[in-house]
């Protein structure tokens, strides 16, 4: 039989000075049924005495219900918080505790413990309701106990947060960041600030305001903190980033999980009452936690999420100004990151991160929540509430350095942000021109987008120009006055001139379909290789160069993305295909796409 | 695609020198028969390889696209790699007569040594064009060689 650790010490101060993890015997057990379901509270003994301060966090309620936890068992108490009942009874929650042997291997009671009386306090058993305790919090609200998890309200029954949350070391109740909602008021987290925003203006209908964000982090989870107009004068300068703090009075929200991709789902914002101070003991609170995807992998991920990623920058463009649709200037820096992957990526920077970059001697830049966009097939994005790490000091960045300098810097790698968009992204939809009857596309209420290979195997050259109105924007077209002036109905008005636009119907085949397509004015002037000027001036004055161009045009394979849709046509429902884009066949890409497909097939 | 083939003068010396013991093997090699012998060639349906397919081939006219590696003094051989980058010798009935570099592509019977006996060749141009992706083509034929049932080159040329 094995005697458990006796400790000299109560206990209570054990976990109250949090050092853990501590060995002890469970004597008794006892079930309580609360609001949200049953709770246990436990009688722990360290084999001199004993104490029933002891409450099984929720989602250690398996352990006595496996009869795990059974009297008379060894256990290791890894994880408690401790909090202060309003009439200064101090209950202890136990929320990480492994079984170390069982009460049939222990074969009855170690030693003969007294119920421990520490002299400030009653060691009283509890009421079997302590959730009566603080009643007022929960009847206001119109929360529902299904939509919470019983864990994140246990630790609030007991609370509340007597302690004076500025002063650390002393009993403050601080709770885990996971435990955070909006229907608790007093509380504290220690957590440490990974990502520091810069501090954005915006000016709209409502007025001006300013705003910065960090997120923090703590054993138990993270969550996004934003500072609004005064507090961004309090706290910007306090907050900063890789340091630890004790942050208490602010107001939870359920989060926008549009600004945010952090795991918890609320966010908080500071108010006039919050505060923030610094805290000397991080122990025990994670650093920075980065999750890292390699370049090639990126691919596969859906354009749109938040991605972190890190890489060595092999070449960055200069900063440029520009001036964005809502007619603001920022500046802009385009990189290209490599890793060890073997890809290359490109990553663009906004405001005063593209400025101040200096991308001199190959630096290891990691980023933080950047967006994954398919523009020009794969690159990123610094977000505003990214963060961008020039030369870091974590481990992957020291492997990176350390790879780059062997073998990176002279891969001839490919980047996975192409100047074409013809890029492997997934919006390129590959069908063939069989598929459009055999799938039914455009028969959605939606029309489909799609990219084939095609050869033009005829021309409908007799209706392809149309005389259209020369103003700029309109291209309606225009009815011949027969006095030399033509009229767009569209705007009103009487022109001396029209300009001539292509419509030009033709049918393009596969190995296995045809389909009947239309090109508007760009896409037949690239099939055609002539604008639609000068094929209106060489049909009126060249017959034989006018049908020439066709005669070139024809058979001539290209790349098409095409736009298909059901549309009803004097009682008729037919799938009309346009052509949105014509490009040339890149035969080697395509080629490898063949290849790709083939083995895909897996027969 | 058929070269104009010009008999070397040693070849022609030997003829006039030594007519009556003109081997079997130079009897072959006359102008003439030469060019049937081409065209004969050129009617087969040649499959095309890389070197790990040579042993396969064995005697049977192939057609091998490669990068020249070295070209012998004599001019009458060179080597080729495919593209896995493995090497393959190729014998010239005759010794070049121009700068051979680049992509080739070579037609001829695989010897049972597993060299390639060339009948004809044909440089690819690499100031015209897109460049020849000699990994990618290899790719293609490793495709043509798992699934025979779906390229039947041999019916194709023969039907």
């Amino acid at each position: 039989m094995q005697r458990c650790t006796l400790y000299e010490n109560i206990p209570l101060c054990i976990f109250a000075y949090k050092i853990l993890p501590s060995l002890c015997v469970c004597q008794n057990i006892r079930k309580i049924t609360g609001d949200t379901g049953p709770r246990y509270r436990l009688i722990l003994s360290d084999g001199q005495h004993s104490l029933s301060s002891f409450l099984l966090a929720t989602q250690l309620n398996h352990l006595p219900e496996d009869n795990l936890l059974v009297p008379n068992c060894v256990c290791k108490v890894k994880r408690t918080i401790t909090n202060s009942l309003s009439d200064g009874r101090i209950v202890v929650i136990v929320l990480d505790m492994e079984i170390l042997q069982s009460a049939e291997e222990t074969g009855g009671k170690i030693g003969n413990p007294t119920l421990y009386t520490a002299s400030p306090m009653k060691a009283s058993p509890m009421t079997a309701s302590p959730m009566k305790a603080s009643p007022m919090k929960f009847s206001p609200t119109k929360f529902s106990p299904t939509k919470f998890s019983p864990t994140k309200f246990s630790p609030t029954k007991f609370s509340p947060m007597k302690g004076d949350s500025t002063s650390p070391g002393s009993s403050t109740t601080v709770i885990p960041i996971a435990h955070l909602n909006p229907y608790q008021s007093k509380w504290t987290i220690r957590a440490r600030v990974t990502n520091k925003s810069s501090i954005r203006t915006w000016s709209n209908s409502k007025g001006e305001g300013k705003l910065f964000s960090f997120e923090t982090v703590d054993e138990s989870g993270e969550i996004k903190i934003t500072a609004f107009n005064k507090e961004v004068d309090r706290f910007f300068s306090l907050v900063e980033q890789g340091k630890v703090y004790y942050i208490s009075k602010a107001t939870l929200k359920v989060a926008n999980k549009q600004y945010t991709t952090l795991k918890n789902d609320y966010e908080m914002t500071l108010h006039a009452h919050s505060s923030i101070v610094p805290c000397d003991d991080s122990q025990g609170v994670p650093t920075l936690h980065c999750d890292f995807v390699p370049i090639a992998e990126l691919e596969n991920r859906d354009s749109d999420t938040i991605i972190d990623v890190i890489g060595v920058c092999t070449t960055a463009d200069d900063v440029s100004r520009i001036t964005t649709k809502t007619s603001r200037e920022v500046s802009k820096r385009a990189l290209n990151l490599i890793d060890n992957s073997g890809k290359v990526v490109a990553v663009t920077l906004w405001g005063e991160e593209a400025e101040k970059f200096d991308g001199s001697g190959q630096p290891v830049v990691a980023v933080k929540g950047a967006r994954l966009s398919d523009f020009g097939g794969r690159s990123l994005s610094a977000l505003f509430s990214s963060t961008v790490m020039v030369n870091p000091d974590i481990p992957e960045a020291f492997r990176l350095r350390a790879w780059y300098d062997r073998e990176g810097y002279a891969l001839d790698s490919q980047s996975l942000t192409e100047t074409r968009s013809a890029g492997s992204g997934a919006n390129m939809n590959w069908k063939t021109l069989s598929d459009i009857k055999s799938e039914q596309m455009g028969h959605g209420e939606k029309a489909e987008y799609f990219t084939c290979l095609a050869t033009v195997v005829y021309f409908r050259k007799d209706n392809c120009l149309y005389q259209a109105c020369p103003s700029a924007d309109c291209n309606k077209k225009v009815t011949d006055q027969q006095n030399g002036l033509y009229r767009c109905e569209k705007c009103n008005r009487e022109f001396p001139n029209f300009k001539y636009r292509l419509i030009l119907n033709a049918n393009l085949a596969d190995f296995g379909d045809n389909q009947w397509v239309t090109c508007f004015q760009e896409t037949a002037e690239v099939l055609l290789g002539h604008s639609a000027e000068t094929l209106g001036q060489l049909r009126d004055t060249d017959e034989a160069a006018f049908d020439e161009v066709f005669q070139k045009a024809n058979f001539t394979t290209h790349i098409f993305k095409n736009r298909a849709k059901l549309e009803t046509y004097n009682d008729e429902c037919r799938v009309k295909v346009t052509v949105m884009e014509v490009q040339p066949v890149d035969h080697r890409e395509y080629s490898r796409r063949l290849l790709s497909n083939i083995r895909k097939l897996g027969i | 695609m058929l070269r104009p083939r010009k008999l070397p003068r040693e070849t022609k010396l030997w003829n006039q020198a030594f007519p009556a013991q003109c081997c079997i093997v130079q009897s072959l090699v006359t102008p003439t028969q030469q060019v049937v012998k081409m065209a004969g060639i050129l009617d087969v349906p040649k499959p095309r390889i890389n070197c790990s397919m040579l042993s396969q081939h064995i005697s049977r006219p192939v057609c091998f696209v490669g990068r020249v590696e070295k070209v012998h003094p004599t001019g009458k051989t060179f080597t080729v790699a495919d593209g896995e980058g493995k090497i393959a010798t190729v014998e010239l009935n005759d010794p070049l007569e121009e700068e051979l570099s680049g992509v080739v592509e070579v037609i001829g019977m695989v010897s049972n040594k597993g060299a390639i006996m060339a009948t004809t060749y044909n440089m690819l141009r690499e100031d015209k064009g897109i460049a020849f992706d000699l990994e990618l083509y290899n790719e293609a034929l490793k495709v043509i060689q798992d699934f025979p049932q779906h390229y039947p080159f041999e019916v194709a040329a023969s039907g």
